[in-house]
């Protein structure tokens, strides 16, 4: 019996210092958007390998907030921090399961700007571009969470998020994926790391990027379904139809010797990354210093 | 040993592990147009019974057994949303989209709510906009708000109000809308009137609500939704349902606001010289003046302006609500203080309200709403009949000559008043005080009151709801007035003290069950049956004493008056027992029935009719939900109701249907004394001839209606058409001299009413950080006297087969000017042959004396006309709120046409009088050089005729409220979720109107003039 008493509290006291540890100042704590992730990762890895000395960690929801030294976001509503800085962008696609019902309508007419919104939004009367109800039957899917791509797709059509119809879902972007591929009339939209397979380069299995009433040239390269041609595509044209926005590292503080150092690799050789994961490298004025 | 360990450690694993795979999801829930907190929204996980309700930020915590799961989170009034949670990464923050669609709104009705989809009946909700607005009595926010509700309004700080449903259906009973407030019937305004005549003020009875605590207004317009109430729904039924706490963190919310009040308008008067000028043409005290002594007078002094004041108002108000899963409560606390715009008037109110429900077991509920008040309101006092024909001190300010000063040199009152000429004169040349009048008379109503309800909610089975409720309105109203022998109230008697107070207990007890199912797809039902008791007992004594050697004790010691009147006393005792049955059925979720059968018992009818059948039917049909109206891109709601049934009226008063007698004091009226052994004794008299067969008025009503919601809900429609006739009217019919009585109340005439409303709500701009929507309603009502019992007329405003509030005069046809024949022109029955400068009226027709002569003169007997009602055939409202990020601005607007106002205040002022002051436009008096054709030569008569001239258009247009709201966007340290607000806010700011008296909204005579206010106000919530 004490001995079980004692390897409880053996572990109890174990987890405690390790959470100490954690929460150590001479590690740099990274909050980072889900969908990002992934790509973050790869930053800490390879500058992990030329700085073995420093400790990048990606902080978890038990760490608190005080204890962030940088932020990745998703969206440039960094209000109140020290300094921001884009060290990617992404774009944001409209999607269906590939066996959606819907998809010979979309084919048949493609989605302009009036028919995205008909589709994803509530509507407003006075709009000019706001028509029918409902006429697509189409069951729309968004993530709730504030680091959701919901908020620069709704926020790119002129809405605000909670403008967004249909039904709502909780945790990170990928789940949107699985909502379409598991309903015939599910509609949704996310951002390309998630859309295409980063290894194949391709579109994930089950999915179909909804037929966006672009300029043919343009059609051709999205219709392809190759990253590697969609980001070449939008990192050198603007196309209204599809949502582009920075992903940003924020700060609340002055960062210090060794957090500004990642931050300089990340703007200088990290951006080598971005399209292997999916997403578009910054906006190369945006590289050149801080935001704020 | 070993065994025992390892058993314990798996029973410790299994106890621990399912603790830590309960996942915590925690999240906030918003408005998704203006991202505030939703306050008490239910969030549960699908498939587990646990669940909670959103605190004050909007923020909630549930415990999911595992994950993925499903959270439904609902709120009146908000779509209903799903969140699949897949995982918990941070905290969710979900904004639920306002129900716009109003067919889904819920509507309380009388004894229960339902859903508006379901409804058959006219009823509106008043908005939550104009509940928001900062004022001191309800009826202030009714005004403009309803199609069909006609809201006018006194300026008396506290005073009662008029209200009418659709038009005026009696006569001689009453014509206001019941109130019910929290389930309790209120009775009538009466209850705070202790019978001082004098005290000319009426305190309010539902001034004891605090407007703050009120959650919503319904107005009940049809036979369909007001038959429930049976003998008094035949004037509509106005329900008001008071906040309670939700599920939650405490809620504190505390609001000040301070405000400036001023007269709407100030009347034009004569000034000192202009005064004199017109005193000397009439022969008046000044008529030997020089024009130097007049020139002397200058502006002379304004009585008016010294009456008048900018007065303040305030008020604090706190209340404190919440509630866990068991007990929702809600305590509040107001104090107001509103001093009138005329000096020595004021409102005082403190008021507090407990509203708490528990749920003693999980199919037991108790409620218990208690509302406590002291009220206290100094109003105008009344003059006695004989007092120079004024009806109170502020006609006598208005009327005193601005050539004679308020104040004498050292500051003190000027008692003598060299141009008074009437019974104001006391001896040795001194006289009464205007100013000093209002100053020093006191007259004041006082009420304490107490209005509950405690309730029992069971619930036998999940369908069948039985509830038991036991309500009270209590009040305790005095009335004291005291005129100190320098007024002209007391003038006469050497002071004049009077002291009234009246208790009136209202006790109601209900038994009610109530079965609601949806028995399969297509049938619902909603079953209401129950019997109700409501005994009102009243009890009330006065008494006056006069001629007081120390005026110091004011109407606190009546025995030290010399002059003792008879005490009052009396009491009265009424007892309505009912029986209540309503069928709500929805076939298909499209098609409607209520069915409603109200029986009433009141003792205020004689025993062989002491008993009323009220049965109404209504029917809608939601045809939208019809397959041939889908696809309609832009008709979201389409629903067609009618309706048919019979109310009553039983607000007659007690006993009319008996005999009844009263004492005589053989002191006071000599004709009715009775002598045995020569000493004179009290005597009763019989008062009335009693009629056996008096019976409820009855009003059979039909409306039809229709219900739309447009553009996605953002446009909202309602209108109706209705007629209503109301018969048995009861009416004081000539009787056999034989009888010993002139008249007798019989059951004889019938009213009818028959009008159209249109409502229209419209969402123009909704976005989260701009809103703009627009309200507005314009109802337009045809009264008319359809029978009198053989009658023609009944005085001189009830005309067969005209409007009640008739307007029958002579009519006003300019002046006689020079080059007139004075021959031709009828004149007054006074001045048969008429001179330059005098009125002219219209001869309607010659009436032949006895020789078979026509009589050649203008008499009120044979020349009066039909001229309009004073009622007004079209009310309307409109309103518009604007929301901008923090700031958001509310603005409404209330207008009546096509009534006529008889403005006696001008007739007064406008008559030439030596001693007293009139208006400006006797500045345009007819002179052989200023050939007016308004305003006579000024001559001094006795005679006069109310004629056309004094009928003027009541019709206007009223800026209501407006208010501008600021949100401040600061965080208080230590309290993240409180939240500050500013706001400035007026009332009555704007008024477009003909009329020239002081206000068409009070009417026209010499009564409280109506004030405009702005205040300011802030609101901190926690």
């Amino acid at each position: 019996m004490k001995k079980i008493v004692f390897i409880l509290a053996l572990a109890v006291s174990a987890s405690i210092s390790a959470l100490a540890q954690n929460n150590g100042q001479d590690v740099i704590y990274i909050k980072s958007v889900k969908f990002a992730t992934p790509l973050l990762e790869k930053w800490i890895a390879e500058y992990s390998k030329l700085n073995p000395e420093v400790k990048i960690t990606i902080a978890d929801k038990n760490i608190d907030s005080e204890h962030i030294d940088i932020q990745l976001l998703a969206s440039d509503e960094y209000a109140g921090t020290k300094f921001a800085f884009s060290i990617g962008r992404y774009a944001v696609l409209p999607i269906a399961g590939k066996s959606n019902t819907l998809l010979g309508e979309f084919q048949k007419k493609k989605l302009n700007s009036k028919r995205i919104k008909e589709l994803f939004f509530e509507k407003d009367i006075l709009d000019d571009d706001a028509g029918e109800k409902d006429k697509y039957n189409a069951t729309i899917y968004s993530v709730v969470n504030a680091s959701s791509t919901a908020n620069t797709f709704a926020n790119h059509f002129g809405y605000e998020p909670s403008k967004l119809k249909g039904k709502k879902i909780s945790g990170d972007d990928i789940y949107l994926i699985n909502a379409v591929q598991k309903d015939n009339t599910g509609v949704s939209f996310n951002s390309l790391s998630y859309i295409y397979d980063i290894h194949s380069r391709q579109l994930k299995s089950n999915i179909a990027l909804l037929p966006l009433d672009l300029k043919r040239e343009y059609s051709e390269v999205i219709a392809e379904a190759n990253l590697d041609k969609v980001i070449d595509l939008l990192e050198t044209k603007s196309i209204d139809l599809i949502p582009v926005e920075d992903i940003n590292f924020v700060t609340t503080h002055t960062p210090d010797a060794q957090t500004e150092q990642f931050l300089q690799w990340v703007v200088a050789d990290g951006q080598a990354y971005n399209h292997q994961y999916g997403f578009l490298n910054a906006d190369k004025h945006q590289l050149l210093g801080y935001k704020k | 040993m070993k065994k025992s360990k390892l058993f314990f450690l798996v029973v410790l694993l299994s106890i621990t592990c399912p603790i830590f795979a309960q996942q915590k999801l925690a999240g906030r829930v918003l408005d998704g147009i203006t991202g505030d907190p939703i306050i008490g929204a239910s969030v549960s996980v699908v498939s587990e019974k646990t669940g909670t309700a959103t605190n004050i930020d909007g923020g909630f915590s549930v415990q999911a057994k595992s994950l993925p799961t499903t959270l439904i989170i609902s709120y009146l009034g908000y779509r209903t949303l799903e969140v699949d949670v897949y995982e918990y990464t941070e905290p969710l923050e979900v904004y639920l989209q306002e129900e716009r669609n109003l067919l889904n709104e819920v509507v309380v009705v009388g004894y229960g709510t339902q859903k508006r989809k379901e409804l058959t009946g006219a009823v509106t909700s008043i908005s939550k906009e104009i509940l928001a607005q900062p004022v001191v009595s309800l009826d202030n926010l009714l005004g403009g708000a309803v199609a069909g509700l006609n809201i006018s309004e006194g300026g008396q700080p506290g005073s009662t109000f008029s209200a009418r449903i659709r038009g005026g259906n009696s006569i001689t009973a009453g014509n206001e809308p019941l109130f019910v407030v929290d389930g309790v019937i209120l009775y009538g305004n009466s209850a705070t009137n202790a019978g001082v005549g004098r005290v000319s003020a009426n305190l309010n009875p539902l001034s004891s609500i605090n407007p703050n605590d009120i959650e919503n207004i319904q107005v009940l317009k049809d036979v369909s939704a007001t038959a429930i109430y049976g003998s008094r729904g035949s004037n509509g039924v106005i329900i008001v349902t008071t906040k309670n706490g939700r599920k939650g963190k405490d809620k504190i919310d505390y609001q000040y606001s301070i405000g400036w009040q001023t007269a709407t308008k100030k009347l034009e008067l004569l000034n000192g010289q202009e005064w004199a000028v017109l005193n000397r043409e009439i022969e008046g005290p000044l008529k030997d003046a020089t024009d130097i002594e007049i020139a002397a007078i200058g502006k002379g002094y304004d009585w008016q302006d010294e009456a008048l004041r900018t007065a303040v108002t305030q008020s604090h108000q706190l209340s404190i609500s919440g509630g866990d899963d068991r007990t929702r409560y809600a305590i509040s606390g107001n104090y107001t203080d509103q001093d009138g715009i005329l000096v020595n008037t004021n409102f005082k109110r403190y008021v507090g309200r407990l509203n708490f429900e528990r749920d003693v077991l999980n199919n037991l509920k108790a409620i218990l709403n208690v509302n406590a008040s002291k009220l206290k309101q100094n109003g105008l006092g009344g003059y006695a009949a004989y007092t120079n024909n004024l009806s109170s001190n502020f006609q006598s300010v208005l009327l005193t000559s601005p050539a004679n000063p308020i104040y004498n040199a050292d500051g003190s009152y000027n008692y003598h008043n060299k141009f008074e000429v009437g019974d104001l004169i006391k001896g040795d040349g001194v006289t009464t005080n205007a100013i000093s009048d209002l100053k020093n008379t006191t007259s004041e109503n006082n009420a304490n009151t107490l209005l509950g309800n405690l309730a029992l909610e069971y619930k036998i089975i999940p369908d069948l709801r039985l509830k038991l409720a036991g309500g009270t309105n209590i009040t305790n109203a005095t009335s004291n007035y005291y005129a100190p022998s320098s007024s002209a109230g007391g003038f006469a008697s050497n002071g004049y003290a009077s002291v009234g107070n009246r208790r009136t207990d209202v006790w109601q007890y209900e038994f009610t069950a109530n079965y609601i199912k949806q028995l399969n797809e297509d049938h619902y039902i909603d079953a209401l049956a129950g019997y109700t008791t409501q005994n009102t007992n009243t009890e009330y004594a006065t008494s006056t004493a006069a001629n007081f050697a120390n005026e110091q004790v004011l109407w606190h010691s009546l025995q030290s008056g010399n002059t003792l009147s008879s005490p009052e006393s009396g009491g009265t005792e009424s007892i309505l027992n009912s029986y209540i049955g309503r069928i709500n059925y929805t076939f298909k979720g499209r098609y409607n029935l209520t069915a409603t059968l109200r029986a009433d018992g009141s003792s205020r009818f004689a025993p062989k009719h002491r008993w009323g059948y009220f049965p109404s039917v209504g029917v809608s049909w939601n045809i939208t939900d019809e397959a041939f109206l889908h696809g309609l891109k832009n008709l979201n709601e389409l629903k067609l109701r009618a309706s048919l049934g019979t109310v009553g009226n039983q607000e007659i008063g007690d006993y009319r249907y008996a005999a009844t007698y009263s004492s005589v004091d053989p002191n006071e009226n000599r004709n009715q004394i009775y002598a045995f052994n020569n000493q004179l004794s009290t005597g009763y008299v019989r008062r009335n001839a009693e009629n056996p067969d008096l019976k409820w008025e009855q009003t059979t009503a039909y409306n039809v209606g229709v219900d739309a919601s447009l553009f996605n809900h953002r446009l909202s429609l309602t209108a109706d058409a209705y007629y209503k006739k109301t018969t048995d009217l009861l009416l004081n019919i000539p009787t056999s001299i034989t009888s010993g009585f002139s008249s007798v109340l019989r059951n004889v005439g019938s009213v009818s009413n028959k009008g159209l409303e249109l409502e229209a709500t419209g969402h123009i701009i909704d976005q989260r950080k701009f809103k703009w929507s627009v309200s507005g309603n314009i109802a337009k009502n045809i009264n008319k006297v359809i029978s009198l019992g053989g009658l023609k007329n009944i005085g001189s405003s009830i005309f067969l087969d005209r409007p009640l509030g008739n307007q029958y005069y002579i009519v006003f046809d300019g002046i006689v000017q020079k080059d007139d024949d004075l021959t031709k022109i009828v004149g007054p029955s006074w001045k048969k042959t008429v001179e330059y400068g005098d009125e002219k009226f219209v001869n309607q027709s010659d009436v032949l004396d006895g020789e078979g002569n026509p009589i050649k003169s203008v008499d009120e007997s044979n020349d009066r006309v039909h001229l309009g009602s004073s009622n007004p055939d079209i009310t309307y409202g409109f309103s518009t709120t604007v929301a901008y990020r923090d700031f958001s601005l509310f603005v409404g607007f209330q207008g009546v046409s096509g009534n006529k106002i008889y403005n006696s205040l001008r007739q007064s002022l406008e008559t030439p009088s030596r001693a007293y002051n009139g208006l400006s436009t006797l500045l345009d008096r007819w002179t052989e050089n200023n050939p007016s054709n308004s305003i006579p030569k000024a001559r001094v008569t006795s005679q006069t005729y109310s004629t056309s001239r004094y009928l003027e258009d009541g019709a206007y247009l009223r800026l209501k409220n407006v208010t501008l709201n600021y949100n401040v966007p600061v965080k208080i340290q230590g309290a993240p979720s409180a939240k500050l607000r500013l706001f400035v806010s007026g009332q009555n700011l704007l008024t477009f109107t003909k009329f020239t008296g002081y206000d068409p909204e009070s009417g026209g005579g010499f009564g409280y003039p109506v004030a405009k206010t702005v205040s300011f106000g802030v609101n901190i919530s926690y």
